[in-house]
């Protein structure tokens, strides 16, 4: 029971890290919070099950799916809500915030409207296969989920720290200004961010999918609320920290619902919030940035 | 004198388009010292559910309940905006965010107080209660040319244009007083504030209370229209309540009122020839806030 309930969390906490490297990637680089991640998460979710469950194409084709339609939304995102709010003198620098939250409302509605508002069956075609090793029961959705989003953290990881335009992104991230005098083309760069996190944000979705084989159109609102939780809590634009956070969180809610009570599951992500803001507000793994204390 | 033209469910549409205004200029207020608090929706939730369980299980009259309600999310609002202060910008955006969550949370599970995601049924309308009132002074509205239903949800409507207008001339007035140019200051800078003798705290505060206080109200007005629960629309408000009220840095409360507050009409839309009574019978209309309450058991079944 214990070792499954820790498959159990591990497997959701991989889910939300995977989300939150999504939110964190555009903070390090943005410093704002894209509101419309949920969302984005959300369509990436349905495309998915689209594909799955309506063209009957393999897995595969889901991700790939989901991964090319959250790309192209998060480049419109980036080049309608975001770019022309940059460099705007005298703009209150909450309005990158609130365009988003705007974006997210429309996408959800859109989404209402396409998708329709009840659930969707998300139906993957190995959902029965299981193991039993010793006594514990694992499935292989448990591990294909842990896989992809272990392999996504990788990339993630080697991509920023080991190639150019990883370099140039962490440039970015430390000062807009100073990385476009050395020559880094900080639009295209902010652009891929917003395109790679949106990306991540999809398949994140196909994850979910894959994980609870339900799915509809306000997954994003509450997957969106968590994964803020989960950057505040290990450090707003830290890598390792959305990874330890996402564990974190999945782990505690997990366990909440075995050996807690099921109601106040979701209230954890959000007291966390709460207490990790009032205590130590650059959370688990961050460096304080002296805007905190403007 | 006839006023056949006089449709309650555009009434009803207007009396919600000034609901989304008294949200709009409380969250104005407290960006007036430079804070962004996306928890106004948790305010208007204790207002809510403050005076629907006073009127409902402790007899009170709802005007008193009103009162008690809104000056009850004000406190609240003090009890928030003292750690609040701590922060800033997006983070102070993000706690005030986890706020109406946690105490979201907390409504849905707390079924002995607040019935859980059903709600809280059959709380007293005040359009009908002002109906009784003014028969049982000896009037009818069939004396001024108005039918039953026009009649409810105009005084309804009325009242409402009433607390708004009262509202934003306190706010204009509020503005251009010591305290406004004690917020100005503050959003503008609040170091230089403080240092020319801002007690910046204070009113910061102040300002807290102010757009909690002003969104609990609503909250009432908001259940008293609909006859519903207060409870299950929240999530939906949490972000409702926002459009109106950030217009960047404009001097003036100049609310726009959001009209196309989809979740509210779309129930009206969706059904446009209403029941002749215009309103739901209280307990009657419990099969909407049902279904959500179900839509929403189940998106939190899915993510479970």
């Amino acid at each position: 029971m214990f070792l499954e309930q820790l498959i159990n969390g591990i497997t959701l906490g991989s889910i939300y890290a995977v989300v939150a490297l999504g939110y964190t990637l555009v903070f390090g680089v943005l410093d704002i919070i894209n509101m419309a991640h949920g969302e984005i998460f959300m369509f990436g979710a349905f495309v998915g099950m689209l594909i799955v469950t309506k063209a009957q194409a393999p897995l595969w084709a889901a991700f790939l799916g989901a991964i090319l339609a959250t790309a192209a939304m998060g480049y419109l995102l980036e080049r309608f809500a975001l770019r022309p709010l940059r460099g705007r003198t005298g703009g209150s620098p909450l309005a990158p915030l609130i365009s988003t939250i705007g974006v997210s409302i429309l996408l959800e509605n859109v989404a209402h409207k396409v998708f329709g508002a009840g659930n969707q069956l998300f139906e993957t075609p190995f959902a029965e296969i299981r193991f039993e090793v010793g006594p514990v029961t694992v499935y292989l959705v448990q591990i294909a989920i842990l896989a992809v989003s272990l392999l996504l953290m990788a990339g993630l990881s080697l991509w920023l720290h080991r190639t150019k335009a990883g370099k140039a992104l962490r440039a970015t991230a430390e000062s807009l200004e100073t990385a476009a005098l050395l020559g880094v083309n900080t639009t295209g760069i902010i652009t891929a961010t917003v395109v790679i996190a949106s990306a991540m944000g999809g398949v994140a979705g196909v994850l979910v999918g894959m994980a609870f084989n339900y799915i509809n159109n306000q997954m994003g609102l509450a997957m969106g609320l968590k994964g803020l939780a989960i950057i505040i809590l290990g450090g707003m634009g830290s890598v390792a920290g959305a990874v330890a956070g996402g564990l974190i969180l999945g782990l505690s809610e997990t366990f909440m619902v075995a050996y807690g009570s099921s109601g106040y599951r979701d209230a954890i992500a959000f007291a966390a919030i709460i207490v990790v803001l009032l205590l130590r507000p650059q959370g688990l793994f961050g460096q304080a940035p002296p805007e905190m204390q403007r | 004198m006839s006023f056949e033209w006089l449709n309650p469910y555009h009434l009803q549409v207007g009396s919600f388009i000034l609901i989304n205004v008294l949200l709009g200029i409380s969250i104005y207020v407290t960006l007036a010292t430079g804070q962004l608090s996306l928890g106004n929706a948790g305010f208007m939730s204790i207002g809510a559910y403050a005076s629907a369980i006073l009127t409902t299980q402790h007899g009170f009259s709802i005007p008193s309940a009103i009162v008690i309600g809104s000056l009850l999310a004000g406190v609240s609002g003090i009890l928030v905006g003292i750690p609040a202060l701590r922060l800033r910008g997006v983070y102070l955006a993000i706690a005030t965010l986890g706020f109406g969550e946690v105490l979201r949370v907390v409504f849905i599970n707390w079924e002995s107080l607040t019935g859980g995601a059903v709600g809280i049924a059959a709380i007293p309308q005040m359009g009908r209660e002002i109906l009784a009132a003014v028969e049982a002074a000896g009037f009818s509205p069939e004396d001024w040319g108005l039918r039953n239903n026009q009649f409810i949800s105009l005084s309804i409507f009325l009242i409402l244009a009433a607390v708004v207008v009262l509202a934003i001339l306190f706010f204009l007035r509020l503005f251009s007083s010591r305290v406004g140019r004690a917020y100005t200051a503050i959003r503008m800078d609040e170091t230089a504030a403080e240092t020319s003798g801002i007690d910046t705290t204070y009113y910061k505060v102040l300002a807290f209370s102010q757009g909690a206080l002003l969104s609990g109200q609503p909250g009432r007005f908001h259940v008293s229209p609909r006859g519903g629960d207060p409870g299950v629309r929240r999530l939906r408000r949490k972000r409702g309540p926002l459009r109106p009220g950030l217009r960047g840095d404009a001097p003036y409360p100049a609310p726009r009122a959001a009209p196309g507050d989809q979740r509210l009409p779309v129930h009206h839309l969706r059904n446009p020839r209403r029941p002749d009574d215009g309103l739901p019978a209280p307990g009657t209309d419990r099969s909407r806030p049902g279904r959500a309450a179900d839509r929403r058991k189940a998106a939190g079944r899915i993510l479970r």
